[in-house]
């Protein structure tokens, strides 16, 4: 197993902010998994103008706009 | 039908029941003896609905008697992957968490398959909650591979192609986030395909990734998954994605060649960005030589952006949308979840809102130079997967990324997709040909798909599962 990317102190503050409270042996395996999701982060961050959209946005419910 | 006889088609066994020369209700029996004599061995069911199916298929026979026939799929035995609500019945997305929830309602897609006449065997075994599998820590276990039992089925619809592919149903149900309903097809040697984002209701299917998440059937033949898309797709007004579209015949749409079509070839993702097997490799070209002796102009599709940033946009929404939608539980009791299910969707918590916004700014993006690509073709073939089936429990956590499916970049595009088996490795596991089209066109893509099975080998072949169920 890699190194995990994140320091501990540093990753318990990742799961405190998301409310989790997990034991040693899965907050580890997800700490070693932390560079997944860094390197998917960092590939979706390609050049982009500020008004590029994303693939969602607001679309009025049926429920808001039916009769 | 005995249990080793050859399984029949969902088309051979609506003729012979319309016709009254084969009854729903021996039918049925039929498939319970045949899951008697496997499902110890395949794991394939969670539940089987022996009573309410014999019940169904003893009233589908009086009214066939009666002249009152709803079509091909009356009195046709299915199974649901065991993330479809169904009332009354226990719904337990194959996880602790969820073993005792019982619906009190159908999903849309139970009703209408009940309107159309089938009937539900039973619930088939999944990845927990779509997503965590294959898995050995959880209250059942998992599916086995049809033409080997000790080797993996592909998931998440695990159930589904294990059960379809032995004859232990004639179709069933998946669900697609990032090819799931794919996968198995592949690896099970059937055909299975995810409908166009919005065709089919996602209504009453446990929830994975709101936004990437597709219900779809899967059979041992394309002609079969014609036959049950026109019993499933159609406006819901249940599911705020549902598209406003007229359905075509899909089984009108089989003509049997493909003259006049041009398929584009996507060499790029299995050649380049994640290298197919050898021999996975050569069943896709042969593949490509009998569309074109069909009729089809193979070309190469132009270059697009590498799978791998396909598959990071996919990969954050997903686990993000995962996380939020079982936030509470993996806050209260994450020790409820499997292991693979639990770390899998907890990523989903380490995305920043900045990641998923940005990632769907990238799925835009995508999505618009794929539309680009496929202009010009009608549709594009690539293998479904770059290997075929690996021992049970070879996969590990995070294969997905180590080793990329074929399949995601079609869960990001919405697109239609289907999978085909195209052949064989030298130990007897199944490959799988993937046949993508433009939005809402799955009869094309159904079209060159049920051509290619018609002209080829490979739906003469089946898994001999009751002599490996003795070993």
């Amino acid at each position: 197993m890699t190194e995990p990317t994140i320091s501990r102190q540093d990753f318990d503050v990742l799961l405190a902010r998301a409310g989790l409270t997990l034991d040693e042996k899965q907050a580890e395996d997800l700490r070693h998994a932390y560079k997944y999701v860094q390197a998917m982060a960092e590939r979706v961050r390609t050049p982009r103008g500020r008004e590029a959209e994303p693939a969602h946005i607001f679309v009025f419910p049926h429920e808001a706009t039916a009769g | 039908m005995l249990p080793n006889d050859r399984p029949l088609t969902i088309a051979e066994a609506a003729d012979l029941i319309r016709d009254g020369k084969l009854s729903p209700v021996g039918l049925v029996e039929d498939c319970l003896r045949r899951i008697d004599a496997l499902d110890g061995t395949y794991h394939a069911f969670i539940e089987v609905l022996r009573e309410p199916a014999l019940a169904a298929a003893r009233a589908a026979e009086a009214e066939i008697a009666a002249g009152r026939w709803r079509g091909p799929m009356h009195g046709v035995p299915i199974g649901l992957k065991d993330i479809y609500e169904t009332k009354g019945v226990r719904t337990t997305g194959h996880s602790r968490v969820a073993a005792d929830y019982v619906p009190t309602e159908d999903a849309t897609t139970t009703a209408m398959l009940e309107a159309s006449g089938a009937i539900n065997l039973g619930k088939l075994a999944t990845w927990e909650f779509a997503i965590g599998g294959p898995s050995f820590d959880l209250p059942w276990p998992p599916a086995g591979n049809p033409w080997r039992h000790d080797h993996d089925p592909g998931g998440s619809s695990s159930g589904t192609g294990t059960a379809v592919a032995t004859g232990m149903v004639l179709g069933g149900m998946g669900s697609d986030t990032g090819g799931s309903i794919r996968f198995p097809a592949a690896l099970c040697g059937i055909a299975g395909i995810k409908p166009t984002y919005g065709r089919v209701s996602r209504a009453g299917v446990m929830p994975l990734s709101f936004s990437l998440d597709h219900a779809g059937p899967m059979a041992w033949t394309v002609e079969d998954c014609a036959i049950m898309m026109q019993a499933l797709a159609g406006h819901d007004p249940r599911d705020p994605a549902s598209a406003e579209l007229p359905v075509p015949d899909y089984r009108a749409a089989l003509t049997g060649d493909a003259k006049g079509l041009r398929v584009g070839v996507l060499r790029q993702f299995y050649e380049t960005d994640a290298p197919a097997d050898a021999d996975c490799a050569a069943a896709f070209d042969a593949a490509l030589a009998a569309l074109a002796d069909l009729g089809a102009t193979v070309v190469e599709l132009p270059a697009l952006s590498p799978m791998q940033d396909y598959l990071a946009a996919a990969f954050l929404i997903s686990r993000s949308e995962a996380f939020a939608i079982h936030e509470e539980t993996l806050r209260a009791s994450p020790g409820l979840y499997g292991e693979v299910a639990r770390e899998r969707m907890l990523m989903g918590a380490l995305v920043t809102g900045a990641d998923y916004v940005q990632a769907m700014r990238r799925r835009r993006e995508l999505c618009v130079e794929f539309a680009a690509a496929m202009r010009g073709v009608d549709v594009v073939a690539l293998p479904t997967l770059p290997t075929a089936a690996p021992k049970l429990g070879a996969y590990g956590k995070h294969f997905t990324i180590d080793r990329p499916l074929y399949t995601t970049p079609f869960n990001l595009t919405g697109s239609p997709a289907l999978s085909v088996c195209d052949g064989f490795s030298a130990e007897g596991l199944p490959f799988g040909l993937q046949i993508v089209g433009h939005p809402f066109d799955e009869a094309t893509v159904m079209r060159v798909g049920d051509a290619y099975e018609k002209a080829t080998q490979w739906r003469g072949m089946r898994p001999e599962p009751l002599a490996m169920a003795a070993e």
